[in-house]
This record gives structure tokens, sequence and C-alpha cells, in this order.
């Protein structure tokens, strides 16, 4: 298992279009993929999960992988939180 | 409560305008219960029974919002529609699924209580949160959860359809109600709930219906059958107006609002593509694109038997907001998708000049709605925001220019404010077309460049601005919220913008004489240019070129040909001289009209809303 923490970047926050490609992109791996914040613990492979996180601008997450590609998962994952989901920051 | 009609006492109510303009017509009361499930003890052999259940509603869940998702897409195009794609993907979610199937067997309860339960905890999350945005997004869930309540508890399907032209007014209306309902006769909504960055604001914008949001407790005082006004350019809503309110707002109405899109109609008859003055000066006319839904109707009209060969050849997009692409979609479509569009763009409408203004998000354009800044307005957005994101930017004016190739693309730049960034940006364009050159790509090295004259700092410095560009293309609605200092979306101020302010019309009067001095075309591509009231002025400054939406073309067409252009100049002459307020420039303009017996062709010409209706029928 393997951590990794994030900060939220977008202004919009993690709203329904990040959390639907998240789920997505979480989908493409076999390894369990799980978000924590403020004690919550919700899988990642949920829309309906991702979105109650209500993780605004500035919010630190904690990416958990577990699984046979948990390496890769967490790389792309990460990185998609790193870009502010590629949307204006 | 049933109150007799006559003894109504006329209310009003302050809301948010989600949505421009002005609708008038009878209320249609919508009432969206909110479904709740009781909870009761299940039977060890009822759990099989209500897991199938559960598994059929998601089913039906999955097909309706396809249905409803499709619908969406013909009428606001793919971006708007996505909303429905994340409610697709939410019915979908395998984790919920199983959590609530889990608890149906475990706790040994139905479904629907199940579900309510679940979903209600998710939903209310997101009600907590401290963010606006994130709120608004708990409606999203709120609305699978009474989906499924729906066929669960075997609740008969709702009657979105609206048998009378009417303005619904409800305390919620969910996007799926909002597509519904515009294919019957909605002339506009009024809810109590909602924002204007919530999903269904968006979704009026796209369908171009007014609306209103925010209400708070106006639906509590509105019965089905009242008389209503909603006035989408103030925000507000009133409910069983007086007479002379009434005859006030028809009036407003007919003569001053002209921006909606009437296309019960064939837009394009004969020489649009160019009005000529009684006097014989020719005003060029060109469209504005803000949704791509509406490419597809410009271009099947644009081909029709009804219009010209000369409008065919010369009418073209004279604004098209390249920003629209991202912001219903919420993402910045990479390069290759940019090539497409563009070039899509300028195929469909070659040998006609296609202009694309690169992106202008921040301030009011943002999707997602929660600007960090104390003043997004004042802050970065449009061009400050390409030449800080090199990267970005290049990405957009490389596709710009592969999509120049036949001649017929048309650069602008957003929010400029200083030469200086001018150059830079010009320098990037040079950079884009270095890299084409390396590469052997084709592009159209004369591409006219020009800017949005909208900052007044441009307008005043216009002299030094036009040496650098090909063109200028004033933007109404920026130039007269930055003149004035009104944010237009402020229902508290909005009153105050007024775009005939004669501190705006000086400015673009100094922005066209500066293009005539230097003999480079002028045009206005805001809301100003389809307002009847501007059109004499439009006319009276000379301007080259007037870029409108679609519907707005010929009826512009019409007033232009009916005026005589000496005679407005003298009309702006006076009123450049002679104003001091907003009122006074309407007044000496009506004068004017009505002392040559333009009044009816001017109203005439006025569209009248309500189009969204007319438009669902087509």
């Amino acid at each position: 298992m393997i951590h990794q923490t994030v900060t939220i970047r977008n202004r919009a926050g993690l709203h329904t279009r990040p959390a639907a490609a998240i789920v997505k992109l979480a989908s493409k791996f076999q390894s369990e993929f799980y978000v924590i914040k403020d004690g919550f613990r919700i899988n990642g492979k949920s829309i309906i999960g991702v979105m109650t996180l209500a993780a605004a601008q500035g919010s630190t997450l904690e990416l958990e992988f577990d699984g046979p590609d948990e390496a890769v998962a967490m790389k792309e994952l990460a990185e998609y939180f790193n870009k502010g989901f590629e949307e204006e920051m | 409560m049933s109150r007799q009609k006559e003894t109504k006492e006329t209310l009003r109510f302050r809301g948010i305008a989600a949505s421009r303009g002005i609708a008038i017509g009878p209320a249609y009361r919508y009432f969206r219960t909110k479904l709740y499930a009781e909870d009761r003890p299940l039977q060890l052999q009822e759990v099989g029974i209500e897991i199938e259940r559960f598994d059929a509603a998601t089913s039906k869940a999955r097909q309706e919002i396809e249905k409803v998702r499709r619908v969406a897409e013909q009428k606001v195009g793919t971006p708007a529609s996505s909303i429905f794609e994340a409610q697709m993907m939410m019915v979908s979610d395998e984790f919920i699924l199983s959590t609530i199937r889990q608890r149906i067997k475990q706790e040994l309860r139905p479904a629907a209580f199940v579900v309510d339960s679940e979903l209600s905890a998710h939903a209310k999350m997101l009600e907590d949160a401290n963010d606006p945005t994130m709120r608004e997004r708990a409606d999203d869930i709120e609305d699978i959860k009474q989906r499924l309540l729906r066929y669960l508890l075997d609740r008969k399907k709702w009657a979105a359809k609206i048998e009378v032209p009417s303005i619904l007014v409800a305390d919620l209306l969910t996007p799926a109600d909002a597509i519904l309902f515009a294919r019957s006769s909605m002339l506009g909504f009024a809810i109590d709930g909602g924002g204007v960055t919530s999903h269904v604001a968006i979704l009026a914008r796209s369908l171009g219906i007014p609306a209103l949001v925010a209400l708070h407790s106006a639906a509590e005082h509105i019965e089905t059958g009242d008389m209503l006004i909603l006035d989408g350019e103030r925000g507000e809503l009133i409910v069983c107006p007086d007479h002379e309110t009434l005859q006030g707002y028809e009036q407003e109405q007919s003569l001053v609002l002209g921006t909606g899109v009437d296309l019960s109609e064939p837009i394009f008859k004969g020489e649009t593509a160019v009005a000529k003055t009684t006097d014989g000066h020719a005003v060029r006319l060109q469209m504005n694109l803000e949704f791509g839904s509406e490419v597809a109707v410009i271009e099947a009209e644009r081909l029709s038997e009804t219009t010209s060969a000369d409008s065919k050849k010369r009418l073209g997009l004279g604004l098209v907001r390249t920003e629209h692409f991202i912001l219903l979609h919420d993402d910045f479509p990479n390069e290759e998708e940019q090539n497409m569009l563009y070039r899509d763009l300028a195929d469909r409408f070659y040998p006609a000049p296609v202009t694309l203004r690169t992106f202008d998000v921040g301030g009011d354009k943002v999707l997602s709605g929660t600007y960090r800044e104390d003043n997004p307005f004042l802050g970065w957005r449009g061009l400050r925001i390409s030449l800080d994101e090199p990267e970005l930017f290049l990405g957009q004016l490389r596709p710009i220019l592969r999509a120049s190739e036949r001649g017929n693309v048309k650069l602008m730049f957003p929010m400029v404010t200083t030469v200086e960034e001018l150059k830079r940006a010009i320098g990037y364009v040079r950079e884009a077309e270095s890299q084409l050159r390396a590469n052997g790509e084709p592009y159209d090295a004369k591409m006219p460049i020009g800017i949005m004259v909208e900052v007044p700092a441009a307008a005043i410095l216009a002299e030094n601005f036009i040496p650098l560009v090909d063109y200028f293309s004033i933007g109404s609605n920026d130039l007269t919220q930055y003149t004035l200092a009104v944010d237009r979306g402020n229902d508290l101020i909005s009153t105050l913008y007024q775009e005939l302010h004669p501190a705006v019309l000086r400015l673009m009067k100094m922005t066209i004489d500066a293009g005539k001095r230097a003999k480079k075309p002028v045009s206005i591509c805001g809301e100003l240019g389809s307002y009847p009231l501007a059109t004499p002025i439009l006319a009276g400054m000379e301007i080259d070129e007037i870029s409108v939406s679609p519907a707005a073309v010929r009826p512009l067409a019409t007033r232009l040909n009916a005026l005589n252009q000496a005679e407005c100049r003298e009309l702006t002459t006076r009123i450049l001289e002679s104003a001091v307020s907003p009122e006074d420039v309407k007044r000496q303009i009506l004068q004017f009209l009505s002392e040559r017996k333009l009044i009816d062709v001017f109203s005439e010409s006025a569209l009248r809303p309500g189009f969204g209706a007319r438009l669902m029928k087509r």
C-alpha cells in the first residue's frame, strides 16, 4: 500500500467534472484507490463519494493505493491532481 | 389558499438574473414535491424482490437520463449536456449501489428507504460545505435520489409539459426538467433556489430563455394563471402587475430588447450580409457564435434557398467565443480538438470570414463560479491569462493559424489594456507561425489581427493601438461595465448598467474615429449591436461592421435600411455634445425615430422573447 498527499489547486475545487474524470481514470487501474480528507476515507472509484468530499481549493487530500499497479496509478492520479485538473488555477 | 384574481395585489420579488431577457405571461406553478420513503421491516423472503426492484429502478434511471441527455445535446450542444453524463455516472456508481444492496439485505429495510437515507447522507455532506459551488452540487445528488424514489414508489411520471405559453414558477428545477419543459411553451422560469452557477442557470443561458434564480420564497405566493413579468434585465419578478407597469414592460419588450434568437422564421432573406442606409452607405453584418449548437442551425439557414448567393459568400462570424468550448465542458480543449473545431468553422463558412477570439475566461465566464479573486472582473482574465500561460496560448494560436490556411480566418484578442500586452501577444503569433513553418504546415501569413476594445484604456488610447492591428471590434458589454464601474450581474446595481450612457458612446466614437483615420475597419460585437435604439447611433458613427446573434441579423438590416446616415450623423453629434444621461440619449433617439415615423419599423424589427419555446418546437 502506498500513499501520497496532494493539494486541490484549481479555483473551482473538486466539483462534478473533475470528480467524474478522477473516477474514470482510477477505474483504469486494478488497484484499490481511496481518498482521505479530514478523517473521511472514501472509495476513489465512486463518483458520489469523490463529490461528497467537497474539497475546495487549498484543501489537502491523501491518496491511498493498494494493488499490483499501485505505483503507476498513483503517478497518474497525483499528476492529474497536481495539474489542478487542467482547469483555471 | 385560493384568492380571487381581481383582488390580488401586485407583489415584487428580487432575485438574481441567471439569464437575460424579459418574459411576460401567465404563471405555471410547478410542484415538484419531494418524495420521502417510509421505513418498515422487511420479511426475509422480500429481500430478493426489493433488490430486483432497486436494480430495475437504476436501469430505468439510466435509460431516462440517456434520453434527456440526447434531447439536451440536440438543443444546447454537447458541452452543456455533459451534466447528464455525470448524472449517468452517479446512477452507475457501483460503490454506492452495492452499499445500498448490502443495507437492504443486512438491515431488512425497503429499497426506497435505503436509497433515501444513503443519498440524503451524501447530499447533506455537500450542503454542509462552506463553498457555495459545492452546495449547488448537492442538487445533482438530490435529483438522482428523487428519480430513483419515483420509480421505487411507483409515482407517475412528472408531466414536464406546459399547454399554454407560460412562465414556470417553482421552488427548484432540475436540469432535466428545464430541458423537458423547454420543449413545450416555457417563456422563462423563476425559481426560489439555485444560483448563477447552478447547472439549471447555465442551461437557461444555453436555451436563450430569461430566468431568475434565488427568489427565496416567491413561489408560495404565486398560483397558476397569475400574470407575471419576469425581468431578467433587473432581476425582478412582478406578480399581478398593474396595467401601467404591464404596458411599460410590453413596450420595453418590443422596442428595447432584441437580443434573442427567433428561429421560427428563416434567418436570412435576400441581401442581409450588407445593409445600406437610404443614402447609400453600406454596413457589413456578421454573426456572433455563442453556442456550438447554433452552428448547425446557422449553417442550414445560410445554405437555404432564401439566402442570396452574396450572403452565402459574405455572411460570416464576427465573433466566435472560443472559450465557449471550454466553459460548459469545464476544461480547455487540447490542441488536436482545437484544430478540428476551428478548421470545421473555417470550412463551413468559407469564403465568409470567421473571427476567432482567443479564450476570454475569468470574471463571470468561469463556469465553476468560485472566484478567489476579490475583483474577478478586474483580475486575471482574457489576454492576461493567455500571456501568463504561453503553452496554453501557443496551443491555441497554432490551431487558429492552421485553420487560416484558406484565408478566411481573423484573429482577435480580448481584454487588451496596454500596447505592451498587444505587442507581446503579436510576438506569440509570430512564434506560433515560425513553429508551423518549421513543420512545413501552411497558414495564412496575412491573417488579420484585431483587438476587442472593451477596456476604456484601449478606447482612449485607440490611436496608439491602431498601427499594430488590422481592425478593432468594440465589445460594448464589457466596455459599459468598465466605464460605468457596474457589474451587470449584481442585482443591487444592475439598473445602473446602461449601454447608452453618453460616456460609453463617447469612447465608442473615439475608437471608431481612430479606425477611420488609419483607414482600418471598426466593428461592434456586443449586445448593443442588436439593441434597436442603438442602431441610429451606430449608423451615425459610421461603423463599418456590426456583429449580432444570428436571428438579429435580419431585423438589424431592416432598421439600417430605413435610416439615413447623414441624419443619424447629425443626431449622434447632437447627442454626444448635449446628452448627460442615458435617459437623455434614449429620449433624443425616440424623438428622432418618431419624427421620421420609424417607431413601427423599429418595434416590429425587435424580437420577441419566448423564442426559446419556439426554438424547441422546430
